[in-house]
């Protein structure tokens, strides 16, 4: 009988349960925290649809990687999630998601209206804002250049550069870029209509020109050469999002086209989120510095709406009324959420502007402009 | 000081990237179509191709839906009038149509 009673007190001080409670005191109640903050990531994801196809990985990967006893954060060498992880540490997955991005983008919009670039060029200094912030309230230099890159409102840029410069942020830098992406429909069109008056808001956009096949296939390539030889540090990030649009436009790799755009494309998101949310381990995330990034995540996104915006305006007054500069706040990517806003919000002015494909124009443009201020910060850092 | 150079140096180069890219592109159309036909210009937004854009959370409103059956149905007429399948259009006629998708 007392073998007995000992063999079930053994099994209970196995549990993790029983883990939490003996050390309530040290980890015990860090752990009870961080499986109650991946259950509200839970929540948010699957109520509110927070961004819920990498959101939902990411707070399952957190819920697992807390686990006591279970030894699945991505620390624990030898673990599924250690192996899966190699793909975020290696920076494989980031890439993978730009080729998929890549396949499913028009860079139509961009092409028939190149300025949409600048727009796009407009948003990233959101970006380099919040780097001076970061660097001024105590983060090392490269701790505030990936946590500015939160206002590219680009997950995988924002891993992909968090990796490179600071990957003991990356889980907080990953739930902070992706919920704000999913809040863009709330903290965009305040700022917007701040920064404009009615008239502007009501400016209506001439029609895109047409564009050709030929141009559609030479720009992904044109880019790629651009991009890479002049910071070759945005080769990775650039090439894989032009190979993606490249196989696209092409029109010869359609069974290409199609994997890349879905089986590829899910099978990574699902690795990456599992991946991301198995680092938010207590000892990462509870920390005072969490709260800096989740305040400097929002301050940076503000910033870059705020500074498409702007240039939106300038845009406006050297185009004689040409320019709605609404459309400068989908320069900070969050494709097409940001267009859809601009539209948006463009049509509460008036109803019959049609703002959304040249909204796309920065949009895209915000794409590649983050990825190439990933390729600056990540060079000169 | 290392702050404010990589601000400034990172803000002249994405603008500068950018700005060479913008450059290109605007040549883009001399360049890759210079046998095309360059007589596709301009338009005012209120055009039908603009106004085919998706929009999100649009009102549906029921004309819509008969200029879209006519539009389909003139198309339908003319295809099977350039195939000599019924040069008779008068005799084609829609029976029935449904909704796309959902809409509450």
């Amino acid at each position: 009988m007392s073998a007995l009673i000992n063999t079930a007190v053994e099994l209970l001080k196995a549990s993790g349960f029983y883990s939490i409670i003996a050390n309530f005191m040290d980890e015990g109640w860090k752990t009870l925290v961080m499986l109650c903050i991946s259950l509200l990531l839970i929540y948010l994801a699957i109520v509110k649809k927070f961004e819920p196809l990498l959101l939902l990985p990411i707070a399952f990967g957190m819920l697992l990687a807390n686990l006591p006893l279970a030894e699945l954060a991505s620390t624990s060498e030898g673990g599924l999630l250690y192996y899966l992880y190699q793909g975020v540490k290696l920076k494989i997955y980031p890439p993978l998601i730009f080729l998929g991005i890549g396949v499913m983008t028009d860079f139509g919009p961009l092409i028939a209206n190149p300025k949409s670039l600048l727009l796009g060029a407009a948003a990233q200094v959101g970006i380099f804002i919040t780097f001076i912030g970061a660097s001024l309230i105590g983060f090392t230099s490269k701790e505030a250049g990936a946590i500015a890159m939160i206002g590219g409102a680009d997950g995988p840029t924002a891993i992909f550069t968090a990796q490179a410069l600071a990957e003991h942020l990356t889980p907080t830098i990953a739930v902070a870029a992706y919920s704000y992406m999913a809040l863009v429909p709330v903290i965009q069109p305040p700022i917007m209509r701040a920064l404009t008056t009615k008239k502007e808001r009501a400016i209506r956009m001439t029609q895109l020109r047409e564009v050709s096949k030929k141009e559609r296939i030479f720009f992904p390539i044109l880019v790629t050469l651009i991009v890479s030889l002049l910071l070759p540090s945005a080769a990775t990030l650039v090439g894989m999002l032009m190979l993606g649009n490249l196989i696209r436009e092409s029109g010869v790799c359609d069974r290409l086209a199609k994997t890349a755009e879905n089986e590829l494309m899910n099978i990574v998101t699902i690795l990456l989120g599992i991946s991301v949310g198995s680092t938010a381990s207590a000892s990462n995330f509870l920390q005072a510095k969490t709260l800096g990034i989740l305040f400097l995540g929002m301050f940076a996104f503000s910033m870059g709406t705020a500074t498409g915006v702007l240039f939106g305006k300038l845009l406006c007054v050297i185009t004689k009324g040409k320019v709605n500069p609404l459309i400068g706040a989908a320069g900070v990517s969050a494709v097409p959420m940001a267009a859809r806003i601009a539209q948006k919000v463009g049509r509460e002015e008036d109803p019959n502007n049609y703002l959304l494909m040249h909204a796309m124009g920065p949009n895209v443009a915000g794409v590649i402009g983050s990825a190439v201020a990933a390729g600056i910060l990540i060079t000169m850092l | 000081m290392f702050i404010i150079q990589v601000v400034i140096i990172g803000i002249l180069l994405v603008f500068s990237i950018l700005l060479l890219l913008t450059l290109i592109l605007m040549a883009f159309p001399k360049l890759v179509n210079a046998k095309r036909n360059n007589s596709v210009k301009e338009k005012q937004l209120d055009s039908p191709t603009q106004k085919s854009v998706p929009v999100v959370n649009q009102a549906p409103v029921p004309e819509q839906d008969y200029t879209l059956i006519s539009i389909i149905t003139a198309a339908i007429a003319a295809y099977r009038s350039e195939n000599g399948e019924n040069a008779d259009v008068g005799s084609f006629r829609v029976v029935a149509f449904k909704r796309a998708t959902n809409r509450k």
